[in-house]
C-alpha cells in the first residue's frame, strides 16, 4: 500500500491528524492522485448511502420464540422448592388452632426438660410484609420478584374492597428483594412506594424491599 | 446487524433467519462475552460468523434475488423526498448494481466494505473484529473499493 493510499484510507475514515492532512493534500496536487481519490470517495459515499434492509416485523418475536428454555438442575429445584415463599389459604379455624399449637409448646415442652425454661428461638425466620398497590380497573395483579424467581403466575394480590386496593402479605426471610407487580398479565409496574429502587439492566426500575433479621431480646436470665 | 447479514449473504429473506440465528447465539455465549470489545462488536462478530457458516454450506458466493427483487424493493420504487422525478428509479438501479458488485467480492474483502461503509466502524474495531491488522484492513478496504468500482464499471459497459 503506498502513502497515498493510505492517506487517502485514513481521509475516508476521517482518521488522519492535522499534519496527516496537510500531507495528504500536498500529495492531492497531482491530477491522477485527485481523480483516484474523487472516484473512491463517491465509491464510499454510495456504499454508506444504501438503503437498509430492516428485518421482518416479525423478527423479534421469531427471536424469543428460538431461545432455549433454561433448565436449572435437581438442586437448584429442590432449593427453589425449599425457600421459594408460597401463599397459603387458610380458614380461621385451622389458624386458631396452630396459634394455639404454638403457643402451648414453650409450656409444654418445659414440663419435660425439668421446668428448666425453654429460651426462645434466638430469632424469627420470616417476616410478614404486605405488598400493596392502587390499581383500578384491573383485573389481576401477580407480584414477582427475587423470592419466587419471577415466576409471574404465583403470587396473586386480592381486592378485597373492590375498589381495586389490591393487596398480599407474604412471609420474606431476611433479604434484600428485588421485585414488581404484573397488572392483568401484561403492564409491569414499579411500586411507587417502594424504599428502594434498582436498575433491571433493561431501562426500567424495579422495586426492593429490605427484610432485615428481627432483633431479638432474651430476659436478663436468658443466658 | 440485520443489515450486516444481508449485505454479507445477499438475500434479505434468509438474512431474517440468519440474524435471528446470531442473537439466539448470542443470548446463549452471553457469559463468554468478556468485553474486551463493544458488545456491538461483539455481535457483529456472531453475526458474521454465521454469515461465513452459510456461504460455505452452500459454497458458493452470496446468491443475489432477482426475480422477487421487484417485491422485496418495491417501495424504494416510491420517489423519496428531494428526489427528482423518477430520481428513485435511478437510485434503485445504482443501489442494485452497487448490491450486485458488493455480492461478487471474495469474503474477504466484502467483510471490510461492509463493516467499514454500511456498518461505519473504525479501522480498529475491523482489526479486532477479523483478528487481523489494522493495516491489512486498510489495505483491503482500498483494494475492495477498487475492485467493486471495476465490477459496477464493467457492469455498466455491458452491452
Amino acid at each position: 500500500m503506498t502513502r497515498f493510499e493510505e492517506l487517502l484510507e485514513g481521509h475516508l475514515a476521517n482518521e488522519l491528524s492535522p499534519e496527516e492532512q496537510t500531507e495528504f493534500a500536498a500529495l492531492l496536487r497531482d491530477e491522477e492522485r485527485r481523480r483516484l481519490f474523487e472516484v473512491h470517495q463517491r465509491t464510499a459515499a454510495l456504499l454508506t448511502g444504501l438503503t437498509r434492509h430492516a428485518p421482518s416485523p416479525t423478527f423479534t418475536e421469531e427471536v424469543l420464540s428460538r431461545l432455549p428454555e433454561q433448565t436449572s438442575s435437581l438442586s437448584g429445584h429442590l432449593w427453589t422448592l425449599l425457600w421459594a415463599p408460597r401463599v397459603i389459604r387458610w380458614n380461621l379455624a385451622s389458624a386458631l388452632a396452630l396459634s394455639f399449637v404454638l403457643a402451648m409448646t414453650p409450656a409444654v415442652w418445659r414440663k419435660f426438660v425439668d421446668g428448666t425454661a425453654v429460651a426462645p428461638p434466638p430469632y424469627h425466620v420470616v417476616t410478614l410484609f404486605r405488598f400493596s398497590v392502587e390499581a383500578p380497573g384491573a383485573q389481576r395483579i401477580s407480584v414477582v420478584g427475587d423470592f419466587n424467581g419471577w415466576r409471574t403466575d404465583e403470587i396473586f394480590l386480592s381486592d378485597i374492597t373492590g375498589q381495586g386496593h389490591f393487596a398480599v402479605t407474604l412471609p420474606l426471610r431476611p433479604g434484600r428483594y428485588a421485585y414488581m407487580f404484573l397488572v392483568d398479565g401484561a403492564a409491569w409496574v414499579t411500586d411507587p412506594h417502594a424504599t428502594a429502587y434498582r436498575d433491571d439492566g433493561f431501562g426500567n426500575r424495579n422495586a426492593v424491599v429490605t427484610i432485615e433479621t428481627p432483633q431479638t431480646s432474651r430476659a436478663p436470665n436468658d443466658t | 446487524m440485520h443489515d450486516l447479514v444481508c449485505r454479507m449473504i445477499g438475500d434479505p429473506m434468509e438474512a431474517d433467519d440468519i440474524a435471528q440465528e446470531a442473537f439466539v447465539k448470542a443470548y446463549v455465549s452471553l457469559k463468554h462475552f468478556r468485553g474486551e470489545s463493544r458488545f456491538s462488536t461483539w455481535l457483529c462478530r456472531i453475526a458474521l460468523n454465521r454469515s461465513k457458516d452459510l456461504l460455505r454450506r452452500r459454497g458458493r458466493e452470496p446468491w443475489i434475488r432477482t426475480a422477487n427483487d421487484e417485491e422485496l424493493h418495491i417501495a424504494d420504487a416510491v420517489d423519496k423526498e428531494g428526489d427528482a422525478p423518477g430520481g428513485a428509479l435511478e437510485r434503485r438501479e445504482r443501489e442494485g448494481r452497487l448490491h450486485w458488485a458488493l455480492a461478487r467480492l471474495p469474503m474477504k474483502y466484502r467483510e471490510v466494505l461492509v463493516l467499514r461503509h454500511i456498518e461505519e466502524l473504525d479501522f480498529r474495531e475491523i482489526g479486532r473484529l477479523l483478528k487481523i491488522p489494522e493495516g491489512t484492513a486498510k489495505v483491503r478496504a482500498f483494494r475492495a473499493r477498487e475492485m467493486l468500482r471495476t465490477l459496477v464499471e464493467d457492469e455498466g459497459t455491458r452491452p
